[in-house]
């Protein structure tokens, strides 16, 4: 049985007397992870900053853990979140063993062993290096063994492989797999790289301030994504790095309303390219 | 060995040198956090307030340990303003510092002037004067120092993780905000004991230079404690006995002590990794 996890229930934000994000509903269940796509400055980092407790939510919000009404969710217990900027002051150093360990602090429930988080992120030559030596992907393997290691049933990722390489991501992606069915985690991942969450994750949601789907991520049509982005899905694939590089980046306005599309034509993974008379019809 | 002597007969040497040697113990403990948490701009800001603090008291008339009491609240608001406006504010931190430290400090002096009129006292407290150093304050030293080693070394793990990855120790909901306010607190502690040592200038060199040392030298952070608080130890005794032997302030003296073996630290470890 897969229970819920998370349910969020009419979610909205504001920032500075704009809504950012506007009556956004869903919910995350054991060994589902959702991909949260959109175009910048649509509220990705915002639900993030918003479901960590980092900004405050308004009062028609519900949050429900474990089917349970919360105010708030909680960080020693309930979920462990990789943000997207990081920063270190390394004047001292300190082992990836030692690093991983700190995943433990202040933490309230049981933590996976370290031992088996070693094995599956395969960090066992690593261990004894200073973190700070790393190169870009063995460091965000290790921040990402960090935020497993804790074992708490809900993992928030904000761009979990932003500046890896082809091979690096895929392979990061597959741990996150391995790790959501292996330990029944419910996961929200934030990535630029469409095509790969399609493929991965059991849901996608889609956010542009107050538009939002959110469905099988089999059902995902091309169409749905162009409609966010407005432009053509093929585009988009090729300009993915460009997504990544901040607000001023193509594709970030979308100020028509659009309903939630219950379209049912299955993308063929292998065909993005499939056109879009095909899909209509 | 006249030193020895001295201290044997004459019981202000004794307190002078045990309240000196306890005083480094902690802020060789404390030091590296001072560095790798970027906030040596604190030990200064705190030891300037602190005269604001001193001048007060000495208006109202208190006696010496109401003078450390009444000096510790103030520099204490003042150092968690300062850390407030650090925390809520978008302005470089800086900005602040030079405002604090200028501001109670004058407020400090113009008390001292207008009301006391008492500059050679001002300069004992500038620079520090040994020989005023009481069993008393050997005794505040002693309990200020073991409340701040054990609040850092209980929570070594926490202090760590704070200091390297404070974001990180944010979102897995340890309460960094009420950290920092525990450590400009014990950093207040610390440096208000200090000031009849080494007085409110020369405090930066005992605040930073063991720790700075420390982290030249070694990469692990257990080994760097363990440097930083033989470092200060060890040249706190050498100043200490450097000054009493040919008569010269206690506190410029370890000052300069330390800077000259933090040079020859460096740079000896620079040759023998050129060179072996």
């Amino acid at each position: 049985m897969n229970g819920t996890l998370l349910k969020i229930e009419n979610l909205s934000c504001s920032f500075n007397e704009e809504k950012v994000l506007d009556n956004i509903s869903f919910s995350l269940s054991e060994k589902i992870s959702i991909g949260v796509i959109g175009p910048n400055g649509g509220g990705k980092s915002t639900l993030m900053n918003v479901l960590t407790g980092n900004l405050n939510k308004n009062n028609e919000s519900k949050f429900y853990f474990k089917n349970n009404l919360v105010k708030k969710l909680d960080p020693r217990s309930d979920f462990s979140y990789l943000p997207q900027e990081k920063y270190f002051n390394t004047y001292f150093g300190l082992s990836v063993l030692e690093f991983i360990k700190m995943g433990q602090i202040g933490l309230k429930i049981k933590p996976i062993k370290i031992d088996e988080i070693i094995d599956i992120f395969d960090l066992s030559k690593l261990l004894k290096k200073d973190f700070s030596q790393l190169s870009g992907g063995q460091k965000q393997k290790v921040m990402l063994a960090r935020v497993f290691l804790r074992n708490t049933p809900l993992i928030f990722l904000d761009e979990p492989t932003l500046g890896l390489d082809g091979k690096a991501n895929d392979q990061l992606i597959q741990i996150i797999s391995i790790m959501k069915n292996s330990f029944n985690f419910g996961i929200i991942i934030i990535d630029h790289h469409i095509d790969t969450l399609i493929e991965h994750c059991e849901q996608i949601l889609c956010l542009n301030k107050n538009a939002h789907w959110h469905s099988p991520s089999e059902k995902v049509t091309s169409d749905q994504i162009q409609h966010f982005y407005h432009c053509e899905y093929e585009h988009l694939l090729v300009h993915n790095h460009q997504l990544a590089t901040g607000t001023k980046a193509p594709h970030t306005e979308c100020s028509t309303e659009h309903s939630h599309d219950d379209t049912t034509v299955t993308l063929d993974k292998s065909g993005l390219n499939k056109n879009k008379k095909d899909k209509l019809q | 060995m006249n030193f020895i002597n001295d201290l044997i007969n004459f019981p202000f040497i004794f307190y002078g040198f045990m309240t000196s040697i306890i005083l480094a113990l902690g802020f060789g403990i404390i030091s590296p956090f001072i560095i790798s948490k970027e906030q040596s701009f604190l030990p200064p800001a705190i030891s300037h307030s602190a005269l604001l603090g001193i001048s007060l008291s000495l208006l109202i008339g208190a006696t010496q340990t109401e003078v450390f009491f009444l000096t510790l609240l103030i520099s204490t608001i003042i150092a968690f303003l300062l850390s407030y406006f650090i925390n809520n504010n978008k302005l470089p931190p800086d900005v602040f510092i030079g405002i604090f430290l200028t501001i109670t400090m004058a407020s400090g002096i113009l008390i001292n002037e207008v009301f006391l009129n008492n500059q050679a006292n001002l300069f004992h407290f500038l620079f520090g004067n040994i020989l005023l150093i009481s069993k008393q304050d050997y005794l505040i030293t002693f309990t200020v120092v073991l409340i701040s080693s054990v609040s850092i070394l209980s929570l070594f793990k926490y202090w760590i993780f704070i200091s390297y990855d404070p974001q990180s120790a944010k979102n897995q909901g340890i309460p960094v905000k009420l950290f920092q306010y525990l450590f400009s607190f014990i950093l207040t502690m610390l440096v208000i004991a200090s000031i009849k040592m080494t007085g409110i200038i020369l405090v930066n060199a005992l605040a930073l230079i063991p720790g700075l040392f420390a982290l030249k030298l070694s990469k692990n952070i257990k080994t760097i404690l363990i440097y930083s608080t033989s470092f200060s130890i060890l040249t706190t005794i050498i100043g200490f006995i450097t000054a009493s032997t040919f008569n010269l302030t206690t506190g410029v003296t370890i000052a300069l002590v330390q800077f000259i073996l933090l040079v020859i630290g460096i740079s000896s470890k620079k040759l023998i990794g050129k060179y072996l």
